[in-house]
């Protein structure tokens, strides 16, 4: 029975929506893009028939499929957000999940009912490949899938299991369930995209050199393009995805279960290789760096705040390392290389302010906003979040002056 | 009450008591990983699956133990099940002379190899019962000794081997003729 205590709203902004609509509003633009591009592919653009027709060229199709990866993942994603349902029925199929009445189950939705935490709970303690994640059945509506390891951890170590149970609970309070959590196709694109990108991508254009087309003296460049093709797609999402668990680390910090969420994180992997580490590092943060965002204070809390919309600054570097040397290898001088370097950073710092703008706003009206947000998600009532207003304030002035001066300077 | 209910009460409760002896954070979940184990296929694959790309905001947590357990105990099926089914072991005295000849098996080899975890319980009555029979104590330490050897293959297990081997067959031991009852279940769905 839920107890009416008021929980604190989340700290956090959800970026990812924000990120998601950002990337809604440039599909046309991206349609047309890919349009072009498979019109030079099929020789009915740049290049002629006898160029398309060459095997050496047969593989670059290839390549346009990896590039073509992320948008139809996030194609597949808002259909998920959606049909959350789906989602929801494939999961549970998938993971063999059910509904089972025991006594550790009890104890369990015991415990989320005191934390008036909305979500029903399934299970499959057979499997020990996960602790506890969350997925959403509804737009408005979570289960959370429990597997052996957690009720392991429930009976041996019972703070760390709550704030686990609470970590994953906040992701309903902002409405990230839709976006994170078991069956996501946003993540899954963060953990296949790599090798897809390494193996279809990197080697067509690997082989096409090395059948020393005569366009081949191109290919440097086409490549250096390609190697950064990883960090300027994925940078806003993958940061997206971070600041959501830190959020999450706020609330579970908020709800008094610090010291367990410490226990939580300090806890051992159960192994795996290295690869697959660094893969779930691509969706989750390091954990040196959650420990740092718990640890709270005005400075933290506003470089916290800010720094998912000052991202674009370092996705302009990204640009620019690999568009520079592509500059020099097409023969341009040095002036115009500076000339075009500062003419294309306005022209982005200005196409990217339909992110960094609206995020600026949503930092300054967040202490406010966030309160009927939370209600709206989690369909109980929530007090201010527990950072002070004036952090959230000076986050958003920090976004906007930086940026703004820059695009300024550039444009 | 019918067969595949006495069955299951039977798998139910032996592997409580084995979890609780081995694993005790594992009690609620041993009847769905017996279950799963039983049922083979990817049922039972998964309870040895690895983490994933995607475990978690907390990793995939500790490896559970018995699936381990259970594992090793149908793969040294014939070794453990001639040691408990012997008539020669199944009376009273001799239950307690394979449980002390457990203990100090388990015991020894743990010393040995300085992976002796924690206080282990004692044997029932342990006082008073007759030092273990030589040939009970041999033939203790081999069965210990190949259940050990498939555990210490296992990450999770690899340290205490030895100790969870000797505590496993000292459960068993308690009542040989129901465990070898267990022993033929498990051993019967799980090969």
């Amino acid at each position: 029975m839920p107890t009416g205590r008021i929980t604190t709203a989340p700290a956090l902004p959800p970026w990812m929506l924000l990120w998601l609509l950002g990337a809604a509003f440039s599909t046309p633009a991206a349609v047309q893009g890919w349009r072009q591009y498979f019109l030079d592919l099929t020789g009915g653009g740049a290049y002629g028939a006898d160029v398309v027709a060459t095997p050496s060229f047969g593989l670059l199709h290839l390549l346009a499929l990896v590039q073509l990866v992320p948008s139809v993942v996030i194609a597949v994603g808002l259909c998920a957000v959606a049909f959350p349902q789906l989602r929801a029925m494939v999961v549970e199929r998938r993971l063999r999940l059910t509904e089972q009445r025991r006594p550790v189950t009890a104890e369990i939705e015991d415990f989320l009912r005191e934390h008036d935490a909305n979500v029903e709970v399934r299970c499959n303690l057979a499997r020990q490949d996960r602790l506890a994640r969350i997925y959403p059945v509804g737009w408005r509506r979570a289960r959370l899938a429990i597997f052996g390891p957690f009720v392991a951890l429930w009976r041996r170590d019972r703070p760390a299991a709550q704030a686990v149970l609470l970590h994953e609970v906040a992701h309903l309070r902002t409405g990230d369930h839709l976006f994170l959590g078991l069956g996501s196709p946003f993540v899954a694109l963060v953990n296949l995209w790599f090798p897809l990108l390494a193996v279809f991508g990197v080697l067509p254009v690997v082989a096409f050199a090395l059948v020393k087309y005569p366009t081949a003296g191109e290919l440097p460049a086409q490549l250096l393009l390609l190697l950064t093709l990883l960090p300027r797609t994925l940078l806003l999402p993958v940061a997206a995805l971070w600041t959501a668990e830190l959020s999450a680390d706020r609330y579970v910090v908020d709800s008094g279960q610090g010291a367990g969420l410490l226990s939580a994180l300090g806890a051992q992997d159960s192994g795996g290789n290295r690869y697959l580490r660094s893969l779930a590092h691509l969706s989750h943060p390091p954990r040196a760096l959650r420990r740092w965002a718990i640890r709270g204070g005005s400075r933290q809390d506003v470089v916290l705040l800010a720094s998912w919309p000052l991202l674009v600054l370092i996705l302009l570097l990204v640009i620019l390392m690999s568009a520079v040397p592509a500059w020099f290898l097409l023969g341009y001088s040095g002036p115009e290389v500076i000339e075009a370097g500062v003419r294309n950073s306005g022209a982005f710092l200005s196409d990217s302010a339909r992110i960094w703008g609206p995020a600026a706003l949503l930092l300054l009206i967040w202490p406010v906003a966030a309160r009927p947000w939370t209600r709206w998600w989690a369909g109980r009532a929530a007090s201010r979040p527990s950072m002070p207003g004036p952090v959230h304030a000076s986050a958003a002035l920090l976004v906007a002056m930086v940026l703004s001066t820059l695009l300024l300077l550039t444009s | 009450m019918n067969n595949s209910t006495a069955e299951s009460d039977v798998l139910a409760s032996w592997s409580e008591r084995i979890a609780a002896q081995v694993a005790s954070d594992e009690i609620d979940l041993v009847p769905d990983v017996l279950t799963a184990y039983i049922a083979g296929g990817a049922a039972r694959r998964q309870l040895f699956s690895g983490p994933r790309a995607d475990p978690g905001a907390f990793g995939a947590g500790l490896p559970l133990v018995m699936p381990y357990v259970i594992d090793a105990l149908v793969h040294c099926y014939t070794v453990v099940r001639g040691l408990l089914g012997d008539p020669a072991v199944n009376s009273a005295i001799a239950i307690a002379s394979l449980a002390v000849a457990l203990r100090q098996s388990w015991k020894a080899e743990s010393v040995r190899d300085g992976s002796a975890t924690g206080t282990p319980a004692q044997p029932p009555q342990a006082a008073d019962v007759p030092a273990a029979d030589s040939e009970v104590a041999v033939r203790a330490a081999d069965t210990v000794a190949a259940l050990a050897a498939r555990l210490a293959a296992t990450p999770v297990i690899a340290g205490r081997a030895e100790a969870v081997a000797g505590e496993v067959l000292t459960v068993l031991a308690t009542d040989p003729g129901g465990a070898t009852r267990f022993l033929d279940v498990i051993a019967k769905s799980g090969t």
